[in-house]
């Protein structure tokens, strides 16, 4: 009788924390330093110009993470994420090329403008929601397109605006680890942006804003805090890019670009920062990647009329059927694909079926 | 993944080259093209005093005061006439920098064109892909010699009609195919940012010329027909020619059409001609803003429209027009929109077309060039030749013609050396270019191209048409 | 009662909206931009229609629903200029428009069922891009020409606007299939079962409907009437190029939506309308020319449905005729 009354288990019915064997943190290290290797090392082997490309994969991995901050912990989706981007671009071009800035100067008016114009949009969605809100991004995204970008005091002519390496990073290399670090910074960021009330009361909010607010979270900051990170993320990518490509130009910027970065997101997986990175990373280096296939085009070749493909046109009809593929059999994106491994590599033990939280989907487009 | 707003074709292609040392005339004999592309540099060039173009056509009889055709101002003796061609130019603009034979090798020179096949005004990428080769098989068949024994290799990238992109695969031609010179075969913001990439690399790069502005402090850039300025008069001559007064004009709105616009403008007004209404458009207008302005041009009245912008929003304006009952002739400086392409979808509306092109159309390629058909029969692999096949003979025909009275010590420098102290290049296809140091704008002339319905085609209806 | 008069209140305030843009109108003497908004906007309301039926019915933004025209358009084209007669050129037309509804909704909506809504509008644009991919392919990016189905281009004229016998047909078509559609979803049994097996799934089965047919069907039908967009608005223009159906009527058609309200269907008319005029007024009205009092850099369009957009969300979310939710 005693016994039922007595307290329910104590800790030591709590499974002890994993920890992993030294083989194991052993075998861990070396995936690591595989992957270290593969990032870090194997690119300087390769022509000036493909490291253009893998600075590039960089940039865009900054951009998704960037975009997951709207799309996975707000929940808004953001149709217009080029012009984030671009904006921050352009700033960053300017300031270097007509105000005669340094490169940093650049980088951080890029960051500060993203954010500001992400705040005023933040501002817009407090009251307009789910898809119209979604429409909003991406009519601001042309307006961007065809009215910000065409004033030609801060956006120069029609063959754009250049945009010059900065000092002390001007091989092609060196610039390339500067974006990896910004990458990581980025990353960090993000994650610690996380761990924070604020951050935890982001997720909450996406969850279920009413029930966020009864907890006394303040719907309104968080959601605006949110887009500021996001905006300060995107004009931070689009300074690196336009110094990467030397010269920015408003055509960049269009809606397919916005419809690119949406899709690398939720392709790399929604919340999911190595599913995002690989996400990003992979969209920037697909042509590169078709390039690269050996014989790619000599198949082409062989393929009679009227069926005959070029390279652009393959590259055009491959892209979307990955998608297609990648979304119908993993709707979490290449993130949950990857989480067993990336759990591993975090210390936490191999878990095949482990698909991450379950996610609960109560306010998500409808207006 | 593009899914870029119209899907535009027709991207001007021709580069105009200069030819050396061939008259109108003589260029039709292009059999023995191999020795005739190394005789002496025409006589008669264009006087070089003035930056604009003002040329009179190579008829042999000496332009006024100028025996020599060297830059003013530069230094080293002039090109005499009749130098033989295989002495290289004593003109030194140019110096050599450390990668000034980048592309050449003694078997090879590497051009690197870029053109936009994807993106708002996509090219047919076949016609271009097979086009871009015939000069040079047909020359290195014909007469190996002209080269002193290189064969040209053409390596070709997309721009995706996206300057930023236009400055990537610039460089990706140069660095990484071992481009010896660069050609844009068109769109004007590509072009000109291309040649700005080129300028500070010292890399000739030649393009038809659309702006002016933008590109004629570049010290590098080549402009191989007339600039869409230099056109005004001309489409001026021919709106009076069409024994109107009113004109409308409608303009791309783009920065780098500025100079156009205004080129125009003061033309009409030297011209007597009065431009009843006249609008900047979008460069990807949308139906209703199409509709809006042909309602506007049929309130003014007007039986001809000066129209600079894309084939897509020339087809757009047209046939909106043919709904309304308003059907103007549609004139411009065309290159683009005077392509088959144009023809091929965009009638009835573009029954009314009349642009200046580089070159002439295909009805009448064989009485100025017969080997260009024989050339495609035999290496075109069964396709036939298209007008973008032509422009891109043209182009390279100029080309050779360079290349060939650069002479055997070909460098980037020695190049440009010889396009800025040879009198003339004339293929025979475009009109005679010239280009001194203090004008890279070459063009002299143009022909006049007729939008036939029909025939779901574009005929001559003038041929070099040259300016002044 | 109070429920009625804010119920009309809201109809009211929208339909204000819409008397003071046709005042401002005349006032500024632009009033030509009305007939060139209906002549316009009834495309982009035509492809929005397609729009608000699959957002009513399953809370997805379709990106394909351009395509589906496109395809449409593309087997007229290849059919017709086989030789075969035109009007069965455009029902084999339509038919392959709901093929590919068919496909998309059995192939990539059906997995996705539960997935986020996010998802499906990135799949919608996966299949989207593929059929432009497929057409640009075969057609070598270059446009092709296409014949209208009725010749006369003068039947009316309104304010020196021609309107041809074609684009009569279209407004029509819109008009009638948008009170059609509103009222099948407000009257008939399987229209408000539509509805219902969107918002409550599980009951909508337990009542004994499938919610999967219905799936089906909306999808087929959205196709029907993206088809229907492409075969009878682009013929007026004498011309197609690949992809034309997404780069030039989706996005107006998303604006037309959700300024008519996204979940009524005389609204994705109304609003398409209203992004034509406003489109045409932008183009036209002088004080945004350069020089002018309000000289906008770039594309005064542009801006103006955007800032129209902007207006019309903030004084009214749920658009000009949606329902509040």
């Amino acid at each position: 009788m005693t016994e039922l009354l007595t307290r329910p288990a104590a800790a030591q019915d709590r499974p002890a924390r994993f920890r992993p064997s030294a083989a194991g943190w052993l075998l861990r290290l070396v995936v690591w330093a595989a992957i270290a290797y593969l990032v870090l090392i194997v690119p300087l082997g390769r022509p000036a110009l493909e490291l253009q490309d893998f600075a590039r994969a960089a940039c865009y991995a900054i951009v998704a993470i960037s975009l997951n901050v709207l799309l996975g912990y707000v929940g808004q989706i953001s149709l217009g994420h080029a012009a984030f981007v671009g904006i921050g671009a352009f700033m960053s071009a300017y300031m270097v090329t007509v105000q005669g800035q340094a490169f940093w100067i650049g980088v951080l008016a890029a960051a500060a403008i993203g954010g500001a114009q992400a705040l005023v949009l933040g501002g817009v969605s407090l009251r307009i929601r789910g898809l119209y809100f979604a429409l909003v991004t991406l009519s601001y995204g042309l307006v961007a397109g065809d009215n910000i970008f065409q004033i030609e005091s801060f956006t120069g002519g029609g063959a754009g605006q250049q945009a010059p390496k900065p000092q002390g990073f001007e091989s092609e290399w060196r610039y390339y680890y500067l974006c990896l670090a910004f990458l990581a910074i980025v990353l960090y960021v993000d994650w610690r942006m996380m761990r924070t009330k604020s951050g935890r009361a982001l997720l909450a909010l996406r969850e279920n804003p009413r029930v966020a607010s009864t907890f006394g979270i303040n719907v309104r900051m968080a959601t605006l805090f949110a887009f500021v990170v996001s905006g300060v993320f995107a004009g931070l990518a689009g300074a690196l890019l336009a110094h990467n490509d030397l010269s920015v130009s408003a055509t960049t910027w269009n809606f397919n670009l916005s419809l690119v970065f949406v899709i690398m997101t939720v392709v790399g997986g929604l919340r999911s920062r190595p599913g995002l990175v690989i996400g990003g990373a992979f969209f920037a280096l697909t042509p590169y990647i078709i390039e690269k296939i050996p014989g790619f085009d000599d198949l082409l070749v062989k393929i009679p009329a009227p069926f005959d493909l070029t390279p652009e046109t393959a590259r055009l009809v491959i892209g979307p059927l990955l998608l297609l593929i990648t979304l119908i059999q993993f709707p979490g994106g290449i993130g949950q694909q990857i989480r067993p491994i990336t759990r591993w590599l975090a210390g936490h033990r191999f878990d095949i079926h482990d698909k991450g939280p379950k996610e609960v989907q109560i306010t998500d487009v409808r207006a | 993944m593009t899914l870029r707003r119209p899907l535009l074709l027709l991207v001007a292609l021709t580069l105009v080259a200069a030819a050396c040392g061939q008259k109108a005339g003589v260029a039709g004999t292009g059999g023995e093209g191999g020795g005739d592309a190394t005789a002496p540099v025409v006589t008669a060039g264009p006087p070089v005093t003035a930056p604009s173009v003002g040329t009179t056509p190579p008829d042999g009889s000496t332009p006024p005061g100028t025996g020599s055709t060297a830059p003013t101002g530069s230094g080293p003796a002039s090109t005499e006439p009749q130098v033989p061609a295989t002495t290289a130019p004593p003109a030194a603009v140019y110096e050599p920098g450390d990668d000034d034979t980048v592309g050449v090798t003694d078997d090879e020179i590497v051009i690197g064109i870029h053109a936009p096949v994807t993106g708002a005004s996509p090219i047919p990428q076949t016609s271009f892909d097979i086009g871009k080769d015939i000069y040079w098989q047909f020359l290195a068949e014909n007469a190996p010699d002209q080269l002193f024994g290189r064969a040209v290799r053409v390596v070709f990238h997309d721009d995706e009609f996206n300057p930023q992109r236009a400055v990537q695969v610039c460089r990706e031609m140069v660095e990484e195919d071992g481009a010896f010179l660069l050609v844009g075969a068109g769109g004007a913001d590509q072009i000109t940012a291309c040649a700005q990439y080129a300028d500070e690399q010292g890399i000739p790069y030649l393009s038809a010329c659309v702006n002016q502005e933008d590109l004629a402090d570049l010290s590098t850039y080549f402009a191989t027909s007339l600039t869409y300025a230099e056109q005004a008069p001309l489409m001026l001559d021919q709106v009076a020619e069409l024994g109107v007064t009113e004109i409308g004009l409608v303009v791309s709105d783009t920065p780098s059409f500025n100079d156009a616009f205004e080129a125009i403008r003061a033309a009409a007004e030297e011209a007597g001609i009065t431009i009843a209404y006249d609008t900047r458009i979008n460069k990807t207008a949308a139906e209703a803003e199409q509709l809006s302005v042909v309602q506007e041009l049929k309130d003014a009245g007007v039986e001809v429209v000066i129209l600079l912008s894309s084939p897509l929003v020339f087809i757009g304006l047209a046939n909106q027009g043919v709904n309304q009952g308003f059907t103007p002739t549609w004139l411009g400086p065309g290159v683009t929109s005077g392509l088959n392409a144009v023809t091929n979808f965009g009638c009835p509306g573009v029954d009314t077309g009349l642009f200046f092109n580089p070159t002439p159309q295909l009805d009448v390629i064989d009485e100025l060039d017969p080997d260009f058909r024989a050339a495609y029969e035999q290496f075109g692999g069964g396709d036939p030749a298209d007008d973008i096949g032509l422009g891109l003979w043209a182009l390279n025909k100029a080309l050779g013609l360079m290349l060939a009275q650069t002479g055997e010590e070909l460098g980037r420098a020695a190049f440009m050396n010889t396009l800025v102290s040879t009198a003339g290049f004339d293929n025979g296809i475009y009109s005679p270019l010239g280009f001194t140091a203090d004008d890279h704008f070459g063009g002299t002339g143009a022909h006049l191209l007729d939008a036939n319905c029909e025939q779901k085609m574009y005929t001559t209806a003038a041929q070099f048409v040259e300016v002044g | 009662m109070l429920a009625l008069v804010r119920q009309r209140a809201g109809l009211a305030t929208g339909i204000g909206i819409v008397a003071a843009l046709v005042i401002a109108l005349f006032v500024a003497g632009e009033e030509r931009a009305l007939v060139i908004g209906v002549y316009t906007g009834s495309a982009y309301g035509l492809v929005a229609l397609g729009l608000v039926l699959i957002y009513k019915s399953s809370g997805v933004f379709n990106f394909a629903a351009g395509e589906f025209g496109g395809v449409a358009l593309c087997t007229l084209y290849l059919l017709h200029s086989e030789g075969i007669p035109y009007g069965f050129a455009v029902v084999g037309g339509l038919v392959a428009a709901m093929v590919l509804g068919l496909l998309t909704e059995q192939i990539v909506v059906r997995p996705l069922f539960e997935a986020p809504r996010v998802t499906l509008l990135v799949a919608t644009a996966g299949v989207a891009l593929l059929a432009i991919a497929i057409q640009i392919w075969f057609f070598d990016s270059q446009g092709r020409p296409i014949a209208k189905a009725f010749p006369t281009t003068d039947r009316v004229t309104v304010l020196s606007v021609q309107i041809s016998d074609q684009r009569l047909w279209l407004i029509g078509t819109v008009l009638v299939l948008a009170v059609v559609l509103g009222l099948f979803f407000t009257r008939t049994n399987l229209g408000l079962a539509i509805i219902g097996a969107s918002q409550e799934p599980t009951a909508t089965e337990l009542v004994g409907i499938s919610v999967r047919r219905l799936s089906t069907f909306t999808w087929v039908l959205a196709a029907l009437l993206g088809g229907l967009a492409a075969v009878i608005a682009i013929p007026d223009g004498g011309s197609f190029t690949p992809g034309v159906m997404t780069s030039g009527y989706l996005i107006p058609a998303f604006t037309a939506a959700v300024l008519g309200g996204m979940t009524s269907l005389p609204g994705a008319f109304v609003g398409g309308v209203l992004v034509g005029i406003v489109q045409s007024f932008a183009t036209n009205a002088s004080i945004f020319q350069d020089g002018g009092a309000l000289d906008i850099p770039g594309t005064p369009s542009t801006l103006l449905v955007f800032i129209v957009l902007l207006v019309v969300l903030v004084i009214r979310p749920q658009g000009l005729l949606g329902r509040s939710s």
